[in-house]
């Protein structure tokens, strides 16, 4: 039986930590770019991801504002997001809005603006963003989720731990253990449903459809959610088998392990970088939780049915077992944090430092509480009895509020991007600038010209053959002209820096307005292909 | 006001750097009209070097359809072709041709920039619509440097576009 659970465990984590190793989704690149102009509708848009996605709703959105049907997008194992475009597209601006799910179960979304034949015209307002409710009643449920959760599985622990075998105390916990078990079990689910929700940007009433739920139980969640709910049957089957021996026992613990995994299997706490170690950390730090909060309650009411000589016997138990558990959650708390905030500036400068902030506070006030239960208040039950356990029972209830108090923020934390994800060189912001696709003579050059302002620019040329792969030219050469304003070709050499991809720093455009950018790439000894475009250089506003 | 003349001054320094005009002697062809699927004799003029630099290679790209090419011999330069294969077979005096020269070399010799020559060959021009140009890109290598006559005019531009034009002719309708 035993090597049975063991296995069982086992198996659980390498479930949770064979899924993909990384963070928040960063777009890198995209094909088309955002803010192309194109000559001819595109055959495909492929976006390209900084790590796996999973594709929850792409959108192309037409000239006149009409949403364009779409085949469903496929996403490759290295990132990249395919989508095949209809054929026909009409010639104006189009939008194709994505959302996508990370490894972490978070939701990315943003939109390319392109144009077909013509420059695309930035909206005012796009829509897109998860409706406020939604996240906030996914973040409550998420306290919600984790709080009923590690009560339930630690009132578990706390009967095999602290109340010992067929003691009378249990039979007293028992009914209202299995109820707790079952509202957790609840709560679990409809937070799947929330996590969908929010990764398909959806109002909360759209969760009487199918679509938030598909998407909760496909992403990182669902892992997470139906392993809470094994822990919970786990739970509620060792609480049924607790007084007949050693299997129910056994099941009460592979609940309270299985729940602290879960808890490891989703979310960006679970998903720092290195995994070997934020994953058990998480799994640690979720079990000591359990115990701790899983206890409040049957202190609560054996401070209130049990003699004040068995009362002091089983608070010393449980006192004795919380030193332990409590040294393992601030290790594991402390390792997490650090993962997290990356640099210790970040817990003033950042909205996740700042709920941080707030957790540890309460944390603090928690332990302070718990080191006056435990050196203050026990004690006195030995002399003082009964009004010794009404204080200290008092004591144990402020200790419920802080512990939500710490939970709730827990949940913050859980739904606000952490700073480890912001330090991500990929966040740089692209330098404004030009660019535009242009075809000649089978061959289709992206030209780009950064920043586009009056002074230095960089100009660059991406170069690719009939059949799309990167072509090598002898030679590349620019000439800008400003023909309205008298001014001739400025002609440089660009250099090759990449296969296919040719520039030219620092080539002084000295005015604005629309140049003629003239590329000639040598393709063969007797072949030079022209490629022409018109770049509009102004005047950044605001100088 | 300050931008604005700043901008005037950094223009005219820009216009005042380039040169004057591309108005220099290209390598042509000699014949600029040629009726189609006739005999053409293209007489290739260089006329200067690469700056001072003299010539001392001339290669020619024979464009597809054009058939039968035989290069004139030129005392002091050695003559090489390459041949290769056609993008379909053509007729030629009841002949099927399907491959032929697709390139001819003058190499060996030098001409001074301060003198002139012509090269010669020998072809059959394509039967193609009248008002066809048919473009011969030519590279012309020097002791320094490479002139490529290889620019090919975009639908709506000319010669005068380009700064290295390749030398083409005109079809004209068929006698």
């Amino acid at each position: 039986m035993r090597r049975l659970v063991v296995g069982w465990i086992a198996a659980l984590m390498l479930l949770s930590l064979s899924a993909p190793a990384l963070a928040h989704a960063v777009l890198v690149e995209s094909a088309p770019e955002d803010g192309a102009r194109l000559d001819g509708p595109p055959a495909e848009a492929v976006l390209r991801f900084n790590e796996p996605v999973r594709p929850v709703s792409v959108k192309l959105i037409g000239p006149g504002g009409a949403e364009l049907p779409l085949p469903a997008a496929s996403a490759a194992g290295d990132g990249a997001l395919r989508v095949a475009l209809p054929g026909g597209l009409a010639v104006g601006t189009h939008i194709l809005s994505y959302r996508v799910s990370s490894a972490d179960g978070h939701p990315v979304a943003g939109s390319l603006l392109f144009g077909i034949g013509a420059e695309p015209e930035r909206p005012v307002e796009l829509g897109g963003e998860t409706p406020p409710a939604t996240l906030l009643a996914a973040a409550a449920l998420r306290a919600l989720h984790y709080g009923s959760l590690l009560a339930a599985v630690g009132g578990g622990l706390f009967l095999v731990l602290v109340a010992g075998r067929w003691s009378p105390l249990n039979r007293r916990l028992r009914p209202g253990l299995c109820l707790g078990v079952g509202v957790a079990a609840l709560v679990a689910v409809l937070n799947a449903g929330l996590a969908g929700a929010v990764l398909e940007g959806a109002p909360l009433s759209a969760l009487a459809s199918a679509p938030p739920w598909s998407a909760g139980l496909t992403s990182t969640a669902g892992p997470s959610v139906l392993l809470a709910l094994l822990s919970l049957i786990a739970a509620a089957l060792g609480l049924a088998l607790e007084d007949r021996g050693t299997a129910g026992r056994v099941l009460l613990v592979a609940g309270a392990v299985g729940a602290a995994l879960a808890l490891a299997a989703t979310g960006h706490a679970a998903t720092a970088e290195p995994r070997w170690l934020s994953v058990p950390l998480v799994a640690l730090h979720g079990l000591a939780v359990a115990f701790w909060i899983g206890g409040f309650w049957p202190l609560a009411v054996l401070l209130r049915t049990e003699p004040p000589a068995e009362s002091l016997r089983l608070v010393r138990c449980f006192s004795g077992w919380a030193v332990p558990a409590v040294a393992v959650l601030l290790l594991a708390g402390a390792g997490l944090s650090a993962l997290q905030l990356a640099d210790p500036r970040a817990i003033l400068t950042t909205a996740y430092g700042q709920i941080w902030t707030a957790k540890i506070v309460c944390a603090l006030a928690l332990l302070a509480l718990a080191a006056f239960n435990r050196w203050r208040l026990t004690p006195r039950l030995e002399v003082m009895g009964g009004q010794a356990a009404a204080r200290l029972r008092a004591s144990v209830h402020t200790e419920m509020v802080v512990a939500a108090l710490v939970v709730l923020f827990t949940a913050g934390l859980g739904t606000t991007p952490p700073p480890r994800t912001q330090a991500l060189p990929v966040f740089a912001e692209k330098p404004a600038g030009f660019s535009t696709a242009v075809v000649a003579r089978g061959r289709t050059a992206i030209v780009t010209v950064t920043p586009a302002t009056p002074g230095p620019n960089r100009i660059e040329m991406r170069l690719t053959g009939p059949d799309g792969a990167p072509l090598d030219a002898l030679e590349v050469s620019a000439e800008l002209a400003l023909p309205a304003a008298g001014i001739e070709g400025i002609t440089r050499p660009l250099r090759k820096v990449a296969p296919g991809v040719y520039a030219a720093d620092g080539m002084v455009l000295p005015v604005a307005g629309a140049w003629a950018v003239r590329l000639d790439a040598l393709v063969s000894d007797f072949e030079k292909v022209p490629f022409r475009a018109a770049v509009p250089v102004a005047v950044p506003v605001g100088r | 006001m300050i931008r604005n003349t700043r901008g005037a001054l950094l223009a005219a320094a820009v216009l005042a750097c380039l040169p004057l005009s591309a108005a220099l002697a290209h390598t042509t062809l000699e014949t600029k009209q040629a009726p189609a699927a006739s005999t053409y004799k293209g007489v290739l003029r260089v006329g200067h070097g690469c700056g001072a630099s003299p010539t001392i290679a001339l290669r020619v790209q024979i464009p597809e359809g054009v058939i039968a090419v035989k290069p004139m011999p030129k005392p002091g330069w050695t003559l090489t072709t390459k041949e290769g294969q056609y993008a379909k077979a053509y007729d030629y005096y009841g002949e099927s041709l399907s491959k032929g020269v697709t390139e001819i070399a003058w190499t060996g010799g030098s001409l001074p920039d301060a003198h002139y020559d012509e090269f010669v060959f020998r072809a059959r021009l394509p039967d193609a619509a009248p008002g066809t140009v048919v473009y011969f890109p030519v590279v012309q290598e020097c002791e320094t440097g490479v002139h490529r006559w290889i620019e090919i005019p975009e639908p709506g531009k000319t010669d005068h576009d380009y700064k290295e034009p390749a030398p083409g002719v005109t079809l004209t309708a068929k006698p």
